[in-house]
């Protein structure tokens, strides 16, 4: 009797005592590319030219959770990107491209953290170089897409080449689609809304993205677009890519963007790095309706 | 005399003498349903002239009883009398067993938690609901919420049944996801956390509860806050006798897994004397199923089933030391995982864990005229809610909450003569959360804290103005609560949290709110068969800490602390009756009609913000300076049978905002008019409990009506509607011990497989079928 009231009290403690394990701390590790094509600390690059930066990051021990590129020009911080991610095994090797504003001096900060929430950073300055260097644009006046019930239209654009494919036609395209759309009630407003094949949701109205292998993630600028930063106007002025490059704000930026209305002009970022605007020129709101837009981006 | 005169005299005095002297015994058991628990201590009684009472093991031996027919009874309290007739040879041993069922409803039954001592249910001037171990073990219910289901009035949110991370029960047309209204108790100590005011339904094991008390109508004269809309009281069992245990494996849909044990024993010989303990262990997991609504499947491809995993363990002990007198001290220890149905990266995707830790200790004495109470409890929670999700890039972020509350509780009950019955207590509360939400693929941590102190102090006298007849009740309680050291604050912002930068407030004000909640009321009882009830009362409540001092997304928007926030106070005019109709048919109503003021309730702002994906509503939970709720309830039982018990129970309520004030002269929402949230406008349960020798069998029909789902009572997209849709569901239960050690128990919860979906759009699990063996020792 007293031998199985102490092996319950046993087993009891053995319950309420789970077993933790301490995990190990350590620091990731960043290395910045250099030589070839990539952006060398402390060259000079004229406005509008292309910085590219390699960066060659392991985490350390632990996953690598986050990267921040932070552009700090004339005592201004601007957060280029803040990208949450989980890597687990071989680490991360990405090229980032960006374009070199008008500051005399830019220093570009890149920080990453992993999952024990260990971080490291570097940075590089990248000097302002002489004359301007911004560069031409793909105008592509009207590419017309059908919403997500419209069956005569094609739904998936590629935002380089104004071609539009529909369901058929995109096999083999699939890489070199930038941008579908869509309508629905949102907070009880009506929302013609801009997607693309990365985004999460955009599976609800286009079950085709789940089945591709390359699915393109285009952020769009909500911010800018909400306020009518840029005008219609602003768009059809734009000559090569200054405004296309200075009008996105990285930080306010999504896969979707709502209210996509008549008139609007969004600017937006596609997979490769490449700037753009897009004016709408018409939307339906309907889900069988269609969309009209008119498209400027980096060559 | 003649020779032949004495023989015959004597043949006859020997026939006689033979006839007087022929005697036999009566041996057998005496057992409660549903189970066959072995009652000690039954009165075992023979012909309305002697008796005997059962022993531990419930068995019991009648000697020396005249040849012939007999008949013998078997009653204790708390179960219903038996009688059988038997007949007894010269020189045999007849054996009769008795089960027992416990008495459904018994107004002459005695409860703790409406005085804090003990009183009887007629005599309580409140609306008073007890469920006795039988009813509960007729119940296929898997947790000890859903044991709640057949109370009218009571609104149980458990939308994925076990596999709910978060239930509610509150009640009088209260706002259905707000538990901090109820005051929810274990053996007398409140469970209610500082932090929001939640219960973790989960934390108990159904195994262990003995009855639960249900009190309905602001308690807060008795109990202070989060008593205003009313009472429940978890009461856990405790050994009675000898060595005895269960041992219990259960299997059910979605790969459901359970296990648990049971041990309790009491020393000694003496049924009021001596020390005794109760160990329980449980455990269970199940695979689980998708719960996201066809259209969030359609579109997230990171879905996975939610799956649970659960263990609790327990111990109480005790010493009796004599009848009446006792100390207890008792431990739960309880961790789950419960999946919330979306896998990214992490181990066990998005998930919520509790590990939850409860120690109370409890002195109680009852003497002749006075009777006392003492607790003391500590209460820690350790919550843990990975949240991660794929939208333009990856998210990961932990929600780490450290939840403490403890406290102090005592009261003395004292008879005054004849006529008085006083009651006084005080009970000192301290509460507190310490939290982060801490970002993985951001720099951001987000931390909240705060502490609530309460104390309170309470009168009270039931005065009997005409005995038996007429019993008037007045009771006063005083609450100070202070709110300290509250604070938000983000570190290292980043786009996912520099939104709320503007609402930092590393040292909120001090607070200190002090409220007097009165009660007043008449109890008249016109016969045996009648008992009337009219009663007015008014409760108290501050804010919970979450919603004092933490901002946070939550579904539709994005909280806004509100540290200005007031208590809320609810008034409460209520009349009811019992009336035992034809038979034992027993009918129960109550009418109440109550007044919220400065009604804490989650409003639109009609700002909004940029969480990072775009513009959101900004809610805050503020002061709604009247609500006003109407409503009525009704309760039939009907022992057709000792063991046939049918019963039916509605109740409806008419909860609206009758005085809004704008938040701001920019406020464009009046919400004037318009109903509360998550208040279903009726329920409507039909409950039936058979024991026979095969089967006990237990079944339950229930009706939830329709329930508005947003503050501004307009079309939400999710739910397709303005109100969630009435629906019904049946639960059914059978069970069986053979040969007095087997226990089978089969569970069917939702038998017709109705699905009904929660504000999420989120499905319930549907028919959910459940087997348990168990061995009982």
């Amino acid at each position: 009797m007293a031998r199985s009231f102490r092996a319950l009290i046993l087993l009891l403690v053995l319950i309420l005592t789970g077993c933790g394990t301490e995990e190990p701390e350590t620091t990731p590790l960043i290395l910045l590319k250099a030589g070839g094509v990539f952006t060398a600390d402390g060259s000079a690059v004229a406005p509008g030219g292309t910085l590219r930066f390699g960066l060659s990051v392991s985490g350390g021990g632990g996953a690598i959770t986050n990267l921040v590129v932070r552009r700090v020009s004339d005592g201004v911080t601007v957060t280029e990107a803040d990208r949450g991610m989980y890597i687990s095994y071989g680490g991360l090797d990405t090229t980032l491209i960006y374009t070199r504003g008008y500051g005399q001096v830019e220093k570009w900060v890149f920080s990453v953290m992993n999952s024990f929430r260990d971080t490291a950073s570097v940075s590089m300055t990248v000097l302002k170089g002489a004359g301007s260097a911004w560069g031409e644009i793909s105008y592509h006046p009207s590419v017309r897409i059908g919403l997500q019930d419209n069956s005569s239209l094609p739904h998936f654009a590629d935002l380089h080449s104004g071609i539009a494919y529909d369901g058929a036609g995109v096999a083999g395209h699939e890489s070199e689609v930038d941008m579908a759309a869509f309508w629905y009630l949102t907070s009880g407003n009506s929302s013609p809304t801009l997607t693309c094949p990365a985004y999460s949701s955009a599976l609800t109205y286009y079950p085709l993205f789940g089945s591709w292998s390359v699915k393109n993630q285009t952020m769009y600028d909500y911010y800018t677009s909400d306020n009518n930063l840029v005008t219609p106007a602003q768009f059809d002025l734009a000559a090569n890519d200054s405004l296309l490059v200075n009008a996105y704000r990285p930080g306010s930026v999504s896969g979707q963007s709502k209210y996509a209305y008549t008139g609007k002009v969004v600017p937006f970022r596609t997979a490769d790095g490449k700037y753009g605007l897009l004016k709408v020129i018409h939307a339906d709101e309907t889900p069988s309706g269609e969309m009209e837009i008119a498209v400027k981006i980096q060559k | 005399m003649k020779p032949s005169r004495i023989f015959i005299s004597a043949i006859i005095f020997l026939a006689f003498a033979a006839v007087i002297t022929a005697q036999g015994t009566i041996t057998g058991r005496v057992t409660g349903s549903p189970e066959g628990r072995p009652l000690a201590n039954a009165a075992v009684i023979i012909d309305d002239t002697r008796g005997v009472t059962t022993d531990r093991d419930g068995r019991f031996l009648i000697e020396k009883v005249p040849a012939g027919s007999h008949t013998v009874e078997a009653r204790i309290l708390g179960y219903s009398t038996r009688r059988e007739t038997v007949t007894v040879t010269d020189g045999s041993s007849v054996t009769v067993s008795f089960l027992l069922d416990e008495e459904y409803i018994d107004a002459g039954a005695v409860v703790v938690t409406a005085n804090r001592g003990a009183s009887r249910i007629a005599d309580v001037p409140a609306r008073v609901t007890l469920i006795g171990s039988a009813a509960i073990a007729s119940r296929p219910a898997a947790t000890v919420d859903e044991m709640l289901s057949t109370v009218p009035g009571l609104n149980i949110s458990r939308s994925f049944g076990i596999f709910s991370h978060k239930s509610s029960v509150t009640m009088r047309g209260l706002s259905g996801n707000e538990q901090a209204r109820v005051l929810v108790m274990i053996d007398g100590v409140p469970v209610n956390k500082s932090d929001g005011g939640s219960v973790n339904w989960n934390l108990l094991d159904p195994e262990m509860v003995e009855r639960i008390e249900v009190v309905k109508g602001p308690a807060s004269s008795m109990y202070g806050s989060n008593a205003m809309g009313g009472a429940i009281n978890v009461i856990t069992r405790k050994p009675d006798s000898g060595l005895s245990g269960k041992v219990t494996a259960g299997y059910g849909t979605f790969n459901t897994f359970s296990g648990r044990l049971n041990l309790g024993q009491k020393f000694g010989s003496d049924p009021d004397r001596g020390f005794y303990y109760l160990l329980n262990g449980f455990y269970r997991q199940s695979d689980g199923y998708i719960t996201q609504s066809e259209f969030d499947r359609a579109a997230n491809p990171y879905l996975v089933a939610s799956d649970m995993q659960e263990y609790s363990g327990s111990l109480k002990t005790g010493y009796s030391f004599r009848k009446g007198e006792f100390i207890e001290a008792d431990f739960i220890a309880y961790n789950d995982r419960r999946g919330t149905g979306e896998l990214v990266w992490q181990p066990h995707g998005n998930t919520t864990d509790h590990d939850t830790y409860q120690v109370r200790t409890r002195y109680s004495i009852e003497r002749d005229r006075l009777s006392a109470d003492v607790s003391l409890f500590w209460l820690k929670e350790n919550y843990r809610k990975v949240n991660e999700y794929m939208k333009d890039d990856y998210t990961w972020y932990n929600v780490l909450s450290e939840r403490l509350d403890a406290g102090v509780l005592s009261s003395v009950t004292w008879k005054a003569g004849s006529r008085h019955s006083l009651s006084a207590g005080t009970d000192l509360r301290a509460g507190s959360v310490d939290a982060a939400d801490v970002y993985y693929t951001s720099t951001d941590i987000v931390y909240n804290r705060g502490r609530m102190i309460s104390s309170g102090l309470y009168l009270q006298d039931a005065f009997k103005i005409v005995p038996e007849r007429l019993t008037l009740t007045a009771g006063l309680r005083y609450d100070l609560s202070m709110f300290r050291d509250g604070a938000f604050y983000i570190d290292a912002p980043s786009a996912e949290t520099v939104f709320m930068r503007n609402i930092e407030d590393r040292d909120m004000d001090n607070v200190t709110w002090g409220a007097l909640s009165p009660k007043l009321a008449l109890n008249y009882t016109p016969s045996a068969y009648a008992r009337i009830y009219l009663s007015a009362g008014r409760g108290f409540r501050p804010s919970v800490l979450d919603d004092l001092c933490r901002s946070g997304r939550i579904r539709g928007g994005f909280k806004l602390a509100n540290p200005d926030a007031s208590p809320e106070y609810l008034a409460n005019i209520e009349a009811g009756g019992d009336f035992t109709l034809a038979g034992k048919l027993r009918a129960s109503l109550s009418a109440w009609y109550s007044q919220g003021r400065d009604f804490l309730y989650y409003v639109n702002t009609g700002d909004s913000i940029d969480m990072g994906y775009g513009l959101r509503p900004i809610l805050v939970r503020t002061n709604i300076p009247l609500v006003e709720i109407t409503g009525a309830e009704a309760e039939l039982n009907w022992p057709v049978t000792p063991t046939v018990i049918l019963g039916a129970a509605g109740s409806w309520s008419y909860s609206v905002i009758s005085e809004y004030r704008l938040l701001d002269a920019g406020d464009p929402i009046d919400l004037t008019g318009n109903h509360l949230t998550d208040v279903p406008s009726a329920t409507v349960s039909i409950s039936a409990r058979w024991n026979n020798r095969f089967v006990n069998a237990g079944l339950v029909a229930r009706y939830q009506g329709a329930m508005w789902v947003n503050d501004q009572n307009i079309y939400d997209e999710v739910v397709a509607g303005d109100r969630y849709p009435a629906y019904a569901t049946v639960d059914l239960r059978l069970s069986r011990v053979f040969a007095e050690r087997v226990s089978v128990n089969l569970g069917v919860q939702n038998l017709l497989d109705t699905k009904f979906y929660d504000s999420k759009g989120a499905v319930c699990p549907g028919r959910f079928i459940t087997l348990e063996l168990g061995y009982i020792f």
